[in-house]
């Protein structure tokens, strides 16, 4: 059951054969899903694998790998969420894939979404009127009407989808199911691609199964003897860095990453506000911006604040920074984060993803120097 | 000149003068000496220069850190001083300085991949030897680098830090979300001052800033003659310095009014910046190397000069100030760097038009991804109306990233075409 589900979602083409409704191509965990969804498009995270370099010379060298590699994706065989895009004010790189989105690939809707950089109220008001005009937009180039209650059944769907992750994450960590750091990656990644409905479906399904199953890890010893490992940083590009990790003697507790445990934080609380008769759209705004921010927010002592709970409640005893080669926001971050994690004791390794096609040999024997010295120290 | 910066006690010792205002007034002195056959506009910058550094020690008016798009003349009507660390990062990379600076930085986590202009500053917050601001408040605009720098550099400071979340369109709901957020700013940088923010100050300093935008597209106007009269390597430079950091000061108003009349009377004698000028050159992007370096000799040897740059473009309305949080918005959403690059392409294509332009040289920083990034757009653009451009690779404060040879191979060969 585990791998037919496992081998099943491992095949982003997979995802899209199985899309009935029409595809809208997203780049950011910002982009308002839920929108997307009660448009009648099926939101479709790009997550390429393609060479960077293809598109060094129509963006820049010293340019984020997966921009890069998504502009590169595109302009090989034209893939399916060419025409309709959209794309968040996160960062520079992501300005200029815009940009560089409309002038070689072009497409039907392309859309640029802005995103302040914290959660005050006027914060809130201007995400919560882009996403009206957003919606606007979607509405006079489809020739379509996205509904209080087509925007309240979406965000039904994307809540369930984050709770039974959220749930496999909590049993993955106590390690109440088996299941390998990498394994728990492609199952995040997974409900990226394929359709929300489905997804839950199968999820669910096996979330159930694999609580029934007695096949859990025998020789807990060995776990406990592992250091406890926590992942921050933007994207794993490479889910190899985490079998790598798990294989030199870490055991992964938490991905503070977009496409790992940051992905499907919380849920909109939406009963309630039903009943006082919220505006779905500021219950998204408020949510989005309001959920714990990615290195590209301000908010920094936020940041910190959930990073040493996630520390302190999960005895974490080693921290690696996997950030994108050539990330700003990520970066710029690295030299507070680290200073405090060294006067907390809490040893830490940074890493560079660069889209390569296998994790090189110096990132392996790096892992295995920086683990080892956790153990000695443990 | 400051031989073994890593000795400790020298680097003490450093932090003393550096942080003493009297160091100023005594290089002021020493300077006005060694330029004094120097142009009278480079002369006051030198003073407004040493004015900045003296008052940052002296601090008779609270001292914010600022980045370059966020308008000076908010500052100078809230009675604050403010220092401008980018452009400081420039003139200490001019002084041969700025490699120490950034390795110190590198060796506290900044990686090199970062712009080196961020890396130069926070080495010099991470060295102390600059002093403390009172507060910080920069404008997202027009990079990620210097919104986390600035944000980094309050935590170090352990002072305020205020963000002004630039908006990416320019449309009446954006402008509005800006001219909220600059009011508010307003409001609590009153209390912290306990200076009254009223309309005499806002016309007064408004007034100031538009008369000077006034005397700098007139000077514009002048730069499109043949042959140019003021070189764009001398406008990315010091000139830069004022375009940033004096709109709204005096100091400001009268450098630009002398720089003027300087260009007018060379207009008028057809004094060029070359006896012979053969290639006429669009600089594009904000900065230019300011180590020591060959490029200008490279554009020299070949009768190329840079006859404008885009950074020098007056792409704000005059603010009105009736209507001072709107118009700031207004000049911040309006700068054609922000949004999509189709303003810059149209910025850029007007200029090579009315500059006479053979050339266009886009200089990509290091590290710089918002420029950089847009640069083989607005290449092809050019490319269709028949207009060569160079993109330049480079880095503007880190010379470990100059390649002399072949910088010069790539100009050379770029000039030989438009030939």
């Amino acid at each position: 059951m585990k791998a037919e589900f496992l081998d099943y979602i491992r095949h982003k083409n997979r995802a899209l054969k199985s899309i009935k409704k029409p595809i809208m191509g997203l780049v950011c965990t910002y982009t308002p899903i839920e929108i997307i969804i009660a448009a009648g498009f099926h939101p479709y995270r790009i997550l390429p694998t393609t060479d960077p370099s293809l598109a060094t010379s129509y963006l820049d060298s010293n340019f984020c790998p997966y921009v890069r590699s998504c502009l590169g994706e595109a302009l090989g065989k034209r893939p399916e969420y060419a025409d309709n895009l959209i794309i968040v004010n996160s960062c520079d790189a992501m300005r200029r894939l815009y940009d560089a989105w409309r002038h070689y690939i072009q497409g039907s809707f392309v859309y640029l979404l802005d995103l302040p950089r914290d959660d005050s109220v006027k914060d809130i008001q201007y995400y919560q009127d882009n996403l009206q005009s957003l919606i606007n937009e979607l509405e006079e180039k489809f020739k379509i009407k996205i509904s209080e209650d087509l925007l309240y059944q979406a965000i039904l769907l994307c809540n369930k989808t984050r709770e039974l992750l959220a749930e496999l994450s909590d049993l993955y960590v106590k390690e109440q199911v088996s299941l390998s750091a990498v394994e728990f990656l492609q199952i995040v990644k997974g409900s990226m691609l394929f359709s929300q409905k489905e997804y839950n479906g199968l999820l669910e399904k096996f979330i159930k199964d694999a609580k029934k199953e007695e096949n859990i890890l025998s020789n807990n010893s060995g776990i406990r003897n592992k250091s406890k490992i926590l992942i921050t940083g933007t994207i794993m590009d490479d889910l190899s860095i985490a079998e790598v990790i798990e294989d030199y003697g870490g055991k992964i507790v938490f991905v503070d990453m977009c496409t790992g445990n940051r992905y499907f934080q919380n849920q909109i609380p939406l009963e309630t506000s039903k009943k006082i008769n919220n505006n779905p759209l500021k219950l998204l705004a408020e949510y989005y911006l309001s959920k714990t921010p990615c290195p590209r927010m301000m908010n920094l002592e936020k940041r910190w604040e959930y990073l040493l709970k996630i520390i302190k409640d999960n005895q974490v005893e080693g921290v690696i920074f996997y950030n994108l080669k050539f990330c700003d926001t990520s970066f710029f971050e690295l030299p507070i984060i680290r200073e405090r994690l060294q006067k907390y004791g809490i040893s830490s390794l940074c890493l560079e993803g660069e889209f390569a096609s296998s994790t090189s040999g110096r990132i392996k024997t790096r892992i295995q120097a920086f683990l080892e010295v956790l153990e000695f120290a443990g | 000149m400051l031989v073994n910066l890593k000795n400790k006690s020298n680097s003490t010792l450093i932090k003393k003068i550096a942080k003493n205002s009297n160091t100023y007034n005594i290089i002021k002195a020493g300077s006005k000496l060694y330029f004094r056959k120097s142009p009278e506009s480079f002369k006051m910058w030198l003073d407004f220069l040493f004015y900045q550094l003296e008052e940052a020690c002296k601090k008779r008016k609270p001292v914010v850190w600022t980045n370059i798009y966020t308008p000076s003349e908010l500052f100078y009507a809230l009675d604050l001083f403010p220092i401008y660390p980018e452009v400081v990062s420039g003139v200490l990379a001019s002084i041969g300085i700025a490699n120490y600076l950034i390795e110190t930085a590198e060796s506290k986590f900044y990686t090199t991949d970062l712009c080196s202009f961020y890396r130069v500053a926070a080495g010099l917050v991470l060295k102390d030897w600059f002093p403390k601001p009172d507060l910080i408040i920069s404008s997202s605009q027009l990079c990620d680098g210097s919104t986390k720098f600035f944000r980094n550099m309050s935590k170090y400071y352990n002072c305020e830090y205020y963000l002004i979340n630039t908006p990416y369109h320019d449309d009446p709901n954006s402008q509005n979300y800006l001219a909220a957020q600059l009011k508010e700013i307003a409001h609590k940088i009153d209390k912290v001052t306990g200076q009254h923010l009223n309309n005499e100050r806002i016309n007064y300093f408004f007034n100031l800033s538009n008369q000077t935008r006034e005397h700098i597209i007139k000077l514009n106007e002048f730069r499109k003659n043949v042959p140019s009269p003021l070189s764009g390597w001398d406008a990315i430079a010091y000139i830069l310095y004022m375009f940033f950091s004096s709109l709204g000061a005096k100091k400001g108003l009268q450098f630009y009014r002398t720089l003027y009349q300087e260009t007018e009377e060379k207009v008028n004698r057809k004094i060029g910046v070359l006896e012979e000028e053969k290639h006429r050159i669009l600089w594009l992007h904000q900065v230019r190397p300011y180590y020591k370096n060959e490029i200008i000799q490279n554009l020299k040897e070949n009768k190329a000069v840079i006859s404008f740059e885009e950074v020098s473009y007056v792409y704000w309305q005059a603010l009105d100030p009736q209507r001072p949080w709107e118009s700031l918005a207004q000049k911040m959403t309006s700068n054609f760097g922000a949004g999509p690059i189709e303003r810059r392409i149209k910025v850029v294509y007007d200029l090579v038009r009315e500059y006479k332009i053979d050339g266009v040289i886009h200089f990509s920083q290091r590290g710089c991804r918002q420029s950089c990034g847009g640069a083989y757009i607005i290449k092809d653009f050019l490319q269709e109306k028949g207009i060569p451009m160079l993109i330049l690779d480079g880095d503007g404060a880190d010379s470990r990233n100059y390649s002399k040879g072949q910088t010069r191979t790539r100009i050379e060969a770029f000039l030989e075409m438009l030939s």
